[in-house]
Order: structure tokens, then sequence, then C-alpha cells
């Protein structure tokens, strides 16, 4: 999405790096996507994710150390900056929100018998 | 890199990720993959991984498509630019080897070039040259072939006749003599012409009049380069040059055209009607060069025919000779076959060997300069892995090495250059060809396409390499398998370097000792204080034998004698078809004249000689003992036999102890097969008369210049030439000559290119094993032993060199010998003698740079490791 909305996936995204802290990298970013998320996503499109996050300034990102498992190359850590947070809390803000506004008789579910 | 991640798929993500990301998609991946390995499998990882890459191809991950701004381009370039001089300056030891190594092979093979240049360029400014042509004559002589500028001296007359429709005509005679000038005697190249030469051979006239040259035949045309030879100064048109007068200067004929004269004059001798039936093979031989100019519409088949239906005429009048006419077109005259006593003319075959030469040098200078190149590269393993891991691209480091590589190419261009404008003038004297030393355009583009072209040759080796390699690599102590391919690839260039170098080395020390062999051969006779004349033939007959009888008075001279040919230094002795009397043996042999005075005159050594023979007969005959087996008569019969020559029968009234007219052109012909089988005659008529005159004068006499006061009182108008037979004979090969002169310089040229080459090596060699010869210093192995240690590879690759090298040139060296009479032996110890001397010079030039490493102080070369 343009401007400074931020998506579903992009929330998701960055809710958890915010979980992973200090070791928030391609693989454990995924990782936890996967399993705080339950659903597949690719590492292209967490990547895309990720750029675009970083392109709005939701991101900073710096090089890691390299280890043989990577085959010598860097990782990658990713962090929140404020302009990030500020924007999770707005959108948290806003569903909390719309959440308060709805009766509590339209959030039971129903069922056909 | 993981070995067991899917290998292309690997290849395709380096391929289209954009390089900003490349390293942490493709860490992430592995990562995943060996999670994936472990908790899933193998092949469920492999074919995770797959999947991973191909969905990788999104907007945000594949490598744009724009192009970097040109502002960063060029600070891109100017930075490569830095560290390429910054390298240079640097390693100064291998820049120097490997500048002044690529420089000297530039500037020979600019000699070189510029010598087939000047060659295809002569003839080309005279007028009208598509119509003019000269007539040039194939000799056939039992099945042998010789090709010459000369025409027999009756065709001259007679092409009025042959050729009416021919819009020119032009005969020369071409006339070296001595002339006394200024205190000292000087050799002139002169051309006595006819009327129609400069219509033909159009030469600018640059001063003077040339109707008063034409008309008078005893004033003369001189050219610039003479006037300058001999300063003769601005006034030279009136001067007077022996009994000559200067009226005209002509324009230099040294690099326009394939006639190299200093003089010429017109004489009304050319328009002499020889009858047709002259057959004397002297005779023809010192005639005449003929030129014609046909107009545009004219039918050559036609008049090739005309020609030689003339020639079959001519042919009736020969024994065991016939002749053919050839039409040579004027531009095509610098580099014909015909063989031609005028000026140094490169022949066709010639200008294949300058390019053979050509290629060798670029050859052997492109291999020592990427090998230089390569082992430099090798040097900066550390520098291109520490780039690497801070970022820099594949296309960076290998662009960086070809744009040292182009750089360190225009520097040995420029010197190149350099080197070759500042021996161009003077080294005009000593390259045996016309030479013309300007540089044209198209020839400066083309030697620096090539030197673009080695250079980015050499680049490529390294840069390649290099530029593939990942930086943990870079950084073990083991070099893995590339490395090890990339050095054998040096080795192996190295080889082919030393080899060409050494088929060089052998092929011109077996050329160099065969031509050695030439100019030492004992001619069995002294040839010292022997002079001769030569006179125009047949006028002056009655009046030669006057002056030979008043110079025999002389008591500076000891003897003389009439001869049909200069023995030994002819070139187109006469062969005749001899019989024994009583038998049918016959031989073709080589046949000379002289009158009885030779033996005084010559003092050959004889093996058997009655001269109450000589005496007693109207005329006899003295061969050679090959001609005796040749026709199985024995020595001790030999005196008295009767031989048959034509219809004459002469007895045989002595031998010889060796070959008297060894006929100093090596290329055998037919009745010399080789030095061993070489027979030969030598009729001796007592009264002979000839126009060649051969005079022996007492040592330290001063005898020439009362010759000369003989001479001419009885000839008052005619010029005299002595000419010494030593100093001839020193002259003889002129043609081996040249090609050992080139030879040499093209073979000096590439020894010290290939030393640089080896010094270089060397240099790098000692400079990565410091550590190793400091280690073994401190426990105590000797310089020897290091040294050793250091030189065994060049050993070998020496060795192999050789192996390779010796059994090729000696192949070629005997298929080019093949015509040539008296080869070489090619005993063990001669081999033996050129593979020590080569090796020695390749170890000397090396041990002079290892052992110094070997000798330094262990403390100081392992301070910094």
């Amino acid at each position: 999405m343009k401007g400074n909305n931020l998506g579903e996936f992009e929330e998701l995204a960055l809710l958890t790096i915010l979980v992973l802290g200090d070791d928030a990298y391609g693989v454990t970013i995924k990782q936890a996507i996967i399993k705080q998320g339950e659903r597949q996503i690719s590492r292209g499109a967490l990547h895309t994710a990720l750029s675009r996050l970083e392109d709005k300034g939701f991101l900073t990102s710096r090089q890691g150390e390299a280890s043989e498992a990577r085959g010598g190359r860097p990782k990658r850590y990713y962090e929140v900056t404020n302009k990030g947070k500020e924007a999770l809390h707005e959108a948290k803000a806003t569903r909390d929100r719309l959440w308060n506004q709805i009766p509590e008789v339209r959030l039971e579910l129903q069922y056909a018998w | 890199m993981n070995k067991h991640t899917p290998k292309f798929f690997t290849k395709l993500l380096s391929w289209f990720c954009h390089d900003d990301f490349y390293e942490e998609l493709q860490g992430d991946l592995e990562e995943s993959f060996i999670k994936n390995t472990n908790t899933r499998g193998l092949r469920k990882a492999r074919a995770i991984y797959r999947k991973e890459v191909l969905k990788m191809v999104r907007g945000s991950v594949v490598r744009p498509r724009i192009s970097i701004p040109q502002r960063l381009r060029f600070s891109l370039f100017r930075m490569h630019f830095v560290l390429s001089l910054r390298s240079i300056r640097r390693n100064m030891a291998f820049t120097l080897l490997n500048v002044v190594g690529f420089g000297a092979a530039i500037s020979v093979c600019l000699f070189l070039a510029n010598t087939i240049l000047t060659a295809y360029n002569l003839d080309k400014s005279f007028s009208n040259k598509e119509n003019k042509y000269r007539i040039s004559t194939i000799i056939n002589t039992e099945g042998d072939t010789n090709f010459s500028c000369y025409s027999p001296a009756t065709l001259f007359s007679q092409l009025p006749t042959i050729l009416p429709e021919a819009k020119g005509i032009a005969g020369l005679k071409t006339n070296t003599f001595r002339l006394n000038f200024r205190g000292r005697d000087i050799i002139v190249e002169g051309i006595e012409a006819s009327a129609e030469f400069l219509n033909i051979l159009d030469y600018k006239v640059l001063a003077g009049s040339i109707e008063t040259v034409i008309n008078d035949p005893l004033h003369i045309a001189v050219t610039e380069d003479f006037v300058k030879k001999y300063s003769l100064g601005d006034e030279v048109i009136g001067k007077q040059l022996g009994k000559y007068i200067v009226s005209a200067v002509l324009e230099s004929t040294t690099l326009k055209s394939h006639l190299d004269f200093e003089w010429l004059n017109f004489s009304e001798k050319l328009d002499y009607v020889a009858p047709v039936e002259y057959s004397y093979d002297y005779y023809f031989d010192r005639s005449r060069t003929n030129y014609i100019e046909v107009y545009d519409e004219a039918d050559l088949e036609d008049i090739k025919e005309k020609l030689n239906a003339f020639a079959v005429q001519l042919n009736d009048t020969l024994i065991n000779k016939s002749y053919k006419f050839q039409l040579e077109n004027l531009s095509d005259l610098g580099l014909s076959r015909a063989s031609l006593k005028q000026a140094n003319l490169l022949t066709g075959e010639g200008v294949n060997v300058m390019l053979i030469f050509m290629l060798i040098m670029t050859l052997i200078a492109s291999i020592n300069y990427t090998n230089l190149a390569s082992a430099k590269a090798m040097h900066r393993l550390k520098e291109i892995g520490v780039r690497k891991v801070v970022g820099s691209k594949r296309i960076q480091v290998f662009n960086q090495f070809i744009l040292e590589t182009c750089l360190l190419g225009f520097l040995g261009l420029a010197l190149g250059f350099l080197l070759y404008f500042w021996f161009a003038r003077d080294i005009k004297d000593l390259i045996p060809f016309a030479f013309d030393s300007h540089v044209s355009i198209d020839t400066a583009i083309t030697f620096i396409a090539t030197s673009i072209i080695v250079s980015l040759l050499a680049g490529i080796v390294p840069g390649l390499f290099l530029s593939r390699i990942s930086p943990l690599n870079l950084f073990r102590s083991k070099s893995p398998g590339k490395t090890f391919g990339f050095q054998r690839v040096r080795k192996v260039l190295l080889v082919i370097q030393l080899t060409i170098t050494a088929f060089v080395f052998v092929f011109g020390s077996l050329f160099w000792k065969q031509y050695n062999s030439y100019q030492k051969e004992d001619i069995g006779m002294e040839l010292g204080d022997i002079y001769f004349l030569e006179f125009d033939y047949p006028d002056s007959t009655q009046s030669l034998l006057v002056f030979k009888n008043e110079m025999d008075k002389l008591s500076q001279v000891e003897a003389s004698s009439f001869m049909s040919q200069l023995v030994p230094i002819d070139d187109t002795n006469g062969l005749m078809m001899i019989k024994t009397e009583n038998s049918n043996d016959s031989l073709m042999t080589s046949i000379t004249w002289a009158d009885s005075s030779f033996f005084h005159t010559y003092k050959p050594k004889m093996e058997l000689v009655d001269e109450s023979i000589m005496r007693n007969n109207r005329s006899s005959m003295f061969v050679n003992k090959s001609f005796l087996m040749q026709l199985n008569i024995p020595l001790e019969a030999a005196l008295g036999t009767n031989i048959r020559t034509g219809n004459e029968i002469r007895p045989i009234a002595g031998v010889f102890e060796q070959a008297i007219s060894s006929n100093y052109n090596p290329i055998v012909s037919p009745g010399k097969q080789n030095g061993t089988n070489f027979s030969e005659a030598l009729v001796v008529i007592p009264n002979l008369i000839q126009n060649l005159l051969v005079v022996r004068v007492a040592p330290n006499s001063n005898a020439i210049p009362k010759i000369e006061q003989v001479f001419l009182k009885l000839f008052p108008d005619e010029n005299i030439v002595f000419r010494s037979l030593e100093d001839l004979s020193k002259s003889r090969y002129p043609e081996l000559k040249k090609a050992v002169k080139i030879f040499t310089y093209v073979f000096i040229c590439i020894i010290l290119i290939t030393l640089m080459g080896q010094m270089g090596i060397a240099i790098f060699n000692a400079e990565t094993k410091t550590k190793e010869i400091g280690i073994r210093k401190v426990l105590g192995a000797s310089v020897t032993k290091l040294s050793l240690n250091l030189i065994k590879g060049t050993l070998i690759q020496i060795l192999i060199a050789l192996l390779i090298a010796v059994p090729i040139a000696t192949l070629l060296f005997k298929d080019a010998m093949g015509s040539y009479r008296d080869p070489i032996r090619l005993s063990p110890q001669l081999y033996a003698s050129i593979l020590i001397l080569f090796t020695a010079i390749i170890l000397a030039t090396v041990m002079s740079l290892i052992v110094p490493k070997a000798k330094a102080n262990p403390v100081e070369s392992l301070r910094n490791e």
C-alpha cells in the first residue's frame, strides 16, 4: 500500500520484528511469521515487504555477522523505528476504536439449525 | 557456498538478483537450506530452495535495468586509473620488464613492417605504370630454372621489330665503376640507358638539362642522394667528375623504385645490334634490362606470344639452354623474384619470412606480457580478497585488471614508437633492404589495435580468474583447485615461450654455422693481390691484347689472364655436355675458358699436371676429381685422356686438387649436385682473348696507378675500373648475408624479450618465496642449495622446450638447406654446444636475480612475516 498506512502483512512483519528484538533477520522473521501468523510466505515476498517498510521509514537495517552456515555471507538485522512504532500504535488505536463500537450481540457466533 | 545447494538456481539468483541484496538473500537461503536439510532431509531442502529462488523473481529483487549515472561511472574509472598507477609504481621491476619487453617487440615489428611496406610501395609513383613492363627472362638449363631480370643482348635491338605496337622501349645496363674523387676512390652505382629510359621510368629532374645528358654520353645526371652523400653542394651542375660533367640532378631513387642508382648516362652503345645467333653466356649475363610501355588497348597476350616466338628463334641457336620471356608490371618489380644486382630488394619470399618473424615476435612478447601480468596479479590475492569483502563487484575487479594491462600496453606502445624513431635515422645503413622510416596512419592504427588486443588478452586471463574467486578462498593458506589450474596455464605459457625461443635459437645457430662454413671454405687458391677488369665486348678485342701485352711488361704485374668468367666468384658459369672420346659416358659440366697464363695468375693447387700436353696442343683441358669420377676415368689414367666438347676434342692436361669455380651461389645447379659431386672443366686456349682480364700484382707494389697509365694511353676515352677479387669474394652470398643480418637482429630481440620474461618470473618466484627462503636458511640450507631449488622449475621448462624445439628446428633446417650445397654436418657436438649455450644464457639471467635473494639475511626477510 502506498503512503504511510500499514498494510496487514506489513503490520504483521513489524510486530514480528518487535517480538524478535535483536534477533530479527530474514530467516527468523520468516519463521516467526509462519509460526505466529500461521501462513506460508516466501523469502521474496518478505523481502518486498521489508524493503517497502524501509522505504517508508518504518524500519532500519544493519549488516550483521557472517557465518559458515550462511556461506560466509552476513545477516541483515532489522529494527523498527519510532515512526514505525507510531504507525503500529495508530493502527492498533484504529482497530481498538472500531472493535469497541461493535455491540456484543453482533460478535456472537450464530449457527443455523 | 554450500556444496549441496542446487548450483543452477544459485547461479540464476546471482544473475538476476540486485547486487545490494544478493549477499543477505543468498545467506538466508543457505541458512534455511541447512535447517531444512536437518529437519526434512536433503531432497526436500533442495526442492524448497528451488521454489524460493523462483519466488524471488519479483520487482523488488531483480537487478534494475537502469544504467549507472554518468557521474558515478567516470568516478569509478578514475578510481581504477588511480589504483592502476599505484600498482604500477609499487611493482616497478615488473612494470619495467613488461613495458621494455613489449616496447622492444613493437619497435622491431615496426622495422619489419616498414621494410615490407617500403618494398610494396616501390615503383608506385611512376606515371601510367599499369602499361609499363619489364621483360624478364626464364632461363632453363637442363631442368634448372633461373628467373632473371636481364634479357639477351639481342632482344633490345630487335624489340622495335618484334613489337611495333610498343609505345616506348628502353634498355639499360648497370655500370658499377670506380672513380677517384677528392683524392679517394669511390665506387659509383651507375646506369647506362637508352634514350627513352626517362620516358618510361619518369624520375623527376630536379635541376639542369636532361636533354644535354641524353644527347652527350659524357654528360651525366646524378641523384640528389649522390649530391648529399659526397657534399657536392648546390652548384653541382657543370661539375667535372672524372671525364664526365654533371648536367642534371634527379630525385632520389632509393625509396622510389627497384632501381637504386646514383648516376645515369645515356649511351648509344646500347643501340648495338648483336646478331641473333650470338649465344655467348658471358655476353648475355652482362647484358641489358629492357622495359616497354604499351598503349591502353594493347593485347598483352599477343605481346607475350611475339616475345616468345623470338625466344624460340633464339633457343634454336643455344645448346642445352632455352629462354622464355615474361612481362612483369612495373609496380610489381619491387617484390619480383627475378634476380637483380641493383638495389637491395625484398622478394615475395622475403616478405613471407619477415611476416613470420613479426608473428614470432608478437607471440613471444604477448606471452611474456600475459605471464608477467598474471604473476603480478597472483601477488595481489589478498588485496582482491579485501576489496571483494568490502563490496567490490566482479566486473569492477575485472575492469581493474583490464585497465592496468591496457595502461602498460600503451606505455609499451609509446616506448616502441620512441625506440623506432630513435633508431630509424641510423639503422637504415644496417638494414640490408630499401627502408622508408616514415610511419603511415594505417600502420600506426594497426599497431595501436594490436597493442590493445594484446593488452586485453593479457588482462582477461588474470581478470577473469581473480574476479570469480571467492574472498574466503583468497585468504585460505592452501590454494584451491582453480588457483592450481591458473598456475598451470602460466607454466604452459612459459614453456611455449621458451620453446619458440629455443627453436629460433637452434635454427639460427645452425643457419649461422652453415653461412660461416661458406664464408670459411677453402677455395683452393690465394686471391690476395688479384684484380680484374671488364670491357665491353666485342669491339675492343684486339686492343685488349695490346693492353695485356703492355701491362705484362710492368714489373709490378706478375701475371694476367683472359677468362670467360670470373673464377671463383661468378654465379653464372657456362654448362656444356662433355663426353669421353671413346665411350658414351657423358656429363653436363661447368666450363670456363682461359688463356695459358691462368696458372700463373691464380696459382691453383694441382693434383696432377703435365705442362707439355698444354704446350703441344691447340687447346687442352684441366678438370677436377669429381669430373674424372663421374666419367669413370681413373686418376692415374687422366692425363692425356681426350674429351669431346661439341666438335672439339681436347686432352686432359691437369687435375685440380679441388673445384676452382665453386659457384658462389650456394643453391646447387645441374652438374654441381653438391660439393663432392661438383664437376668442372677449364679449357685452356693459349691465345684466348676475352673481355674479362684478371691480373695478379706483386704484393705492396702500388701497381694499380701504373696499370691505369698504360690503359689510359691506349684507351683515353674509356673508364678503367679495377676491382679486387679478394674484396669481391668477401661479399659473396649477398642473399644469404641479408638473411643472416635480418635474422640476427630478430634473433637477438627474441632472446632479450624471453630473458626479460624469465627475469620477471624469477623475481616473482623469489619474492613469493621470501618466507620459505628465510626459514630454509635458518635451518641451515646453503646458498647453492637454495638457488638450485629456486631454478628447478626453470630447468624443467628449458628441458621440455628443447625436447620439442630441437627436432622441429632440425627438420626445418634440413628442409631449408635442401638445395644448398655442402650442408653442415649435424653432429652431437654441434648440438651439445648450442644447447649448453642456450641453457647457460637462460640460467645465468635467472641466477643473477635469484642468488642475491638466496644470500639475503633471513632476519630481514622474515622480519615482516
